[in-house]
């Protein structure tokens, strides 16, 4: 088992729901639970993704760990300090370690400010570095993401999706963070843009002793540059454990209807149509019980009335890094996932 | 700017505005005639050789006071919209950006200030201050504050959700910083393009509070006074009232072309680049 | 057109040669689609994949002549359809096909429903726009269409605004109104990309099912390679405005001929290819796709290639096909012995 010293980023039990408008001023206030009693550890050096489809929270989920929201409950621990509930200078000294990439490339920078300003800034928030320092650190990086000191004066209009990624990724690296968090990094890159950028992520994992958390929706994108992988449905997660067992066994319901649905880039493998019952349920209104049992081919009545907690796999012991967790009555006896990768 | 060039309507907005700043500005030496002279002997008079624009009933030539005139208009309009501007604009941002009670104890007050009809409200500042130069420019102020407050506050309400503001709190930026180094920035544009359109109103208000009598008394020309002086005179000396009136429409018209244009100009570039 | 079968099946029910879609006039006009050349055959589903300023976006525009809206202009090719060259086509005649033998999905089911009408009318304006009233028989064939689509609890939809419906429905909404006369082409822009990956599924294994049941021939258009392998018979691929490679999907995917396709589908991260296949790095193609209209002498690829030759900047390859009907547009792969310059690759 790793030291306790050996983990970065320890969540538990975390919730974050939101208040919806009441239709008179006399009822019952309902909530949508954006993200229900999330619990996950992320050692130093690995990279965990985290994959759901909209309504999931994974993006509420990956702000609060960032402290860009604040949760209803729970605990966030980076690096042992508990940060859950920090605010202004304390939070802003906490923002050192851990970072963000936004997903939208055309949104997350300052139109009005030049790329090597864009960079630069974490530093002179964090100040203590003179202009010429914190350009040099910028500079470098900006280097180091493949763009030149030319690039480093132009506009975020004149840069492509691409190397407008690129930039924000300086941007998130110009602290030395441990974590860096990243919100669907390449959805809005085109399709062979995307290789180009996950090649850089993975190069500066190595080089800079990085961990990651990769949100996505795109399970293939996740397999390629992550280790661990969490898979969460309206606001739970469902099953988490390493990408290959999990991609090549998955034992959460939910977890192979995913797998099932992504279309292939191989023609020889032709999925015949699995029946996807259903729709993605309302946030705000869950089923009782399992969240996923509306449309689970194998839900019983154990489904319908108590929420399975995400506990392992039985047969799989605490052997840290191997560790299997699945929320679900019936993982064991599930039989073999049909027709899969 | 270059983009300025190629608008026509650009062009002509700021042709008519620049042309009337000229005769504002060079009126104590460009005007004709000293617009208080009086001469009774060549009271309303037509246009003619001596006087372009004709005279009125004291015999004081028209020209020289429509030129003349156009000072207070013009200064008591920008100085106006630039307070109002300067303090509507400071609330906006900080009423847009924290929301909560800042948001609520910020727009209330401005909201019930809003809700006064406008001459009504200068009336009151008028008969309450006096009628100077100085209480002319606050009760305008006053009036495009919450105004400018409105519109600042919309626009910094829409940044404030793009992606690069919460980078920059991610960045551990402190709330102060972010409205000054990138919601500031990047509402300029909506800031000046209001400020045009206000520019306009604001000398129109002007005009209509010297028209009642409570804005630039006479003798001092203003063009409103003048639109006063030459109502009761409309259809024995119509060169009174058009002719002041026409030089207010060509300003109002400037301005609200030159706003119009620079709106076009600046919004697409501004919130894009964006293939 | 194949020369070996000549089932009916095989006619091709839409022929394009060589349209050009400009943006623009005089010198500055910029070229968004220039010189595409396909056909689709009654029943298949032919992908057309690209990605941003690829044009392929604006070829399904051009087909059904709703690119003028947007200041472009259909301004050279012919759209053969029926028998008619769509591109002269008088206005009035378009009209008539829009919607009713040729229609079209779009990608966005929010923006393209209006949210002021229930759902109920909007289905029922395609058949009022075509003069078929809006009484009671309209009612049963909206029904029916809703049906058709899937759609649990057709009648209570009928009333329905569209922003009360998922993204899955509204899109299903969409479909029952593009096959209301049971036209011969459906475009499809993007169906699929703003839906979560369990509707996609959901609402592409229906286009596909009804293309079998009512034997309509889809142009399906997306920039996913996953999409394309699943879901179309035959797929071309665009690149900056021209079509670089066409065939069966099969063996497009299994012998890529364009160094464009090549890099696509090597880039693409598929599951299974890290552990099961030890793939550490992805293929990249550098550079980036390049813009609208920028003026080249030579192959739009040729930047980015790996294997570009000094010939390939000089002049623009022709899309060259070999027997079995699979052709692609270079100078250095296409084998000169395959080299049967048609101008419609079969």
């Amino acid at each position: 088992m790793k030291s306790e010293a050996d983990i970065l980023l320890d969540v538990r039990n975390l919730s974050m729901r939101y208040p919806l408008r009441r239709r008179t001023p006399f009822g019952p206030r309902q909530h949508v639970h954006a993200v229900n009693d999330v619990s996950l550890r992320l050692r130093r050096g690995e990279t965990l993704g985290i994959v759901g489809e909209s309504g999931s929270g994974k993006t509420t989920l990956a702000r609060c760990i960032l402290r860009l929201l604040e949760p209803t409950s729970g605990r966030i621990a980076l690096q042992g300090q508990d940060i859950t509930h920090l605010r202004g200078r304390a939070l802003r000294e906490a923002r050192r370690h851990m970072q963000f990439v936004f997903q939208d490339p055309y949104a997350s920078l300052d139109p009005r400010l030049r790329a090597l300003e864009l960079v630069r800034e974490p530093l002179d928030a964090l100040g203590g570095f003179s202009r010429s320092e914190a350009d040099a650190i910028a500079l470098r990086l900006l280097e180091r993401v493949g763009l030149s000191a030319a690039q480093a004066r132009q506009f975020p209009h004149q840069f492509s999706g691409g190397q407008r990624q690129r930039i924000g990724i300086a941007r998130a690296l110009v602290l030395n963070p441990q974590l860096v968090v990243a919100d669907e990094p390449v959805s809005a890159l085109d399709v062979s843009v995307r290789a180009q950028i996950l090649n850089l992520m993975a190069d500066l994992r190595r080089e800079f002793g990085l961990s990651y958390l990769i949100i996505s929706h795109d399970l293939a994108i996740i397999e390629h540059v992550c280790d661990q992988v969490a898979i969460v449905y309206l606001g739970r997660i469902v099953e988490h454990g390493p990408v290959e067992q999990i991609f090549r066994d998955p034992r959460h319901p939910y977890t192979r209807t995913l797998l099932a649905a992504i279309p292939s880039p191989d023609p020889s493998r032709r999925r015949r149509a699995v029946e996807i019952a259903g729709d993605l349920p309302n946030p705000a209104a869950p089923p009782p019980g399992c969240p996923f049992h509306p449309r689970c081919p194998h839900a019983q009545d154990a489904c319908r009335q108590s929420v399975p907690p995400l506990d392992l796999l039985p047969g799989e012991g605490g052997s840290g890094a191997g560790e299997r967790r699945v929320a679900c009555f019936f993982a064991q006896s599930l039989g073999p996932a049909p027709g899969l990768v | 700017m270059s983009r300025i060039f190629r608008s026509p309507k650009a062009l002509v907005g700021a042709a008519l505005i620049v042309l009337i700043l000229l005769a504002a500005l060079l009126a104590p030496w460009a005007a004709p005639h000293d617009p208080l002279a009086i001469d009774p002997a060549a009271g309303m008079m037509p246009p003619s050789a001596g006087h372009w624009l004709g005279t009125d009933f004291f015999g004081r030539d028209v020209l020289s006071r429509m030129m003349w005139g156009a000072r207070p208009s013009l200064l008591i309009g920008f100085s106006g919209v630039a307070l109002g501007c300067l303090i509507g604009s400071l609330l906006g941002l900080l009423a847009g950006y924290f929301k909560g009670w800042v948001d609520v104890a910020i727009m209330r007050p401005i909201d019930m200030l809003l809700s006064f009809p406008i001459v009504i409200l200068a009336l009151a500042m008028v008969a309450a201050l006096g009628p100077s130069l100085l209480n002319l420019i606050l009760t305008i102020s006053l009036l495009f504050v919450p105004r400018f407050a409105r519109v600042v506050r919309a626009e910094t309400l829409a940044l404030r959700e793009m992606d690069y503001v919460e980078a920059a709190r991610a960045s551990g930026r402190t709330p102060l910083a972010i409205i000054r180094r990138h919601l500031l920035p990047n509402a300029t544009a909506q800031i000046i393009v209001t400020c045009t359109v206000f520019l306009a109103d604001a000398i129109l208000i002007e005009a209509g509070l010297s028209f009642l009598g409570v804005g630039v008394t006479p003798p001092e020309p203003s063009w409103g006074n003048m639109l006063a002086e030459g109502r009761s005179n409309i259809l024995g000396a119509p060169w009174l009232m058009t002719f002041p009136g026409l030089m207010l429409t060509c300003t109002l018209v400037g301005f609200n072309l030159l706003g119009d244009a620079l709106r076009d100009i600046l919004d697409p570039r501004l919130h894009g680049g964006r293939p | 057109m194949s020369g070996a079968a000549n089932k009916p099946q095989d006619a091709a029910v839409l022929q394009v040669r060589e349209l050009v879609t400009e943006f623009g006039s005089g010198p500055s006009a910029r070229r968004a689609v220039d010189g595409v050349s396909f056909s689709l055959r009654r029943g298949e589903v032919l992908g057309l994949v690209g990605e941003s300023g690829s044009g392929k976006s604006v070829t399904a525009l051009s087909l059904l002549r709703l690119i003028d809206r947007q200041a472009g202009r259909v301004s050279g090719g012919e759209i053969l359809f029926d028998g008619r060259d769509l591109r002269t086509a008088p206005d009035a005649q378009m009209r008539r096909i829009r919607g009713r033998e040729m229609s079209m999905v779009f990608q966005e089911p929010l923006s393209a429903l209006n949210p002021c009408y229930t759902v109920g009318d909007q289905i029922a304006e395609v058949f009022v726009a075509h003069g078929d009233g809006a009484g009671a028989a309209t009612r049963a064939r909206v029904l029916e269409l809703l049906s058709l689509v899937r759609i649990p609890d057709p009648v209570g939809i009928l009333r329905r605004y569209p922003h009360e419906l998922s993204g899955g429905m509204r899109q299903r909404v969409m479909i029952a109104m593009a096959l209301a006369y049971a036209p011969k082409v459906l475009i499809a822009d993007e169906p699929t990309t703003a839906l979560d990956v369990t509707t996609q599924a959901q609402v592409l294994d229906l286009i596909d099912g009804l293309r079998r049941e009512l034997g309509v021939a889809v142009l399906l258009i997306t920039h996913d390679m996953g999409v394309v392998a699943q879901y179309t018979d035959r797929v071309a691929v665009m690149y900056a405005g021209r079509i670089v490679e066409t065939g069966e999907v099969g063996e497009v995917f299994r012998r890529p001929r364009h160094p464009y396709t090549e890099g696509l589908l090597a880039s693409v991260p598929r599951l299974g290819q890290r552990w099961r296949e030890g793939v550490q790095r992805l293929a990249e193609i550098p550079g980036s796709v390049p813009g609208i209209g920028v003026i080249r002498q030579g192959c739009r690829f040729e930047p980015r290639c790996a294997r570009a030759e000094a010939r390939c900047a000089g002049a623009v390859p022709p899309l060259l096909s070999d027997a079995d009907g699979h052709a692609s547009a270079c100078w250095v792969t296409s084998a000169p012995a395959d080299a049967a310059p048609t101008k419609e690759p079969a």
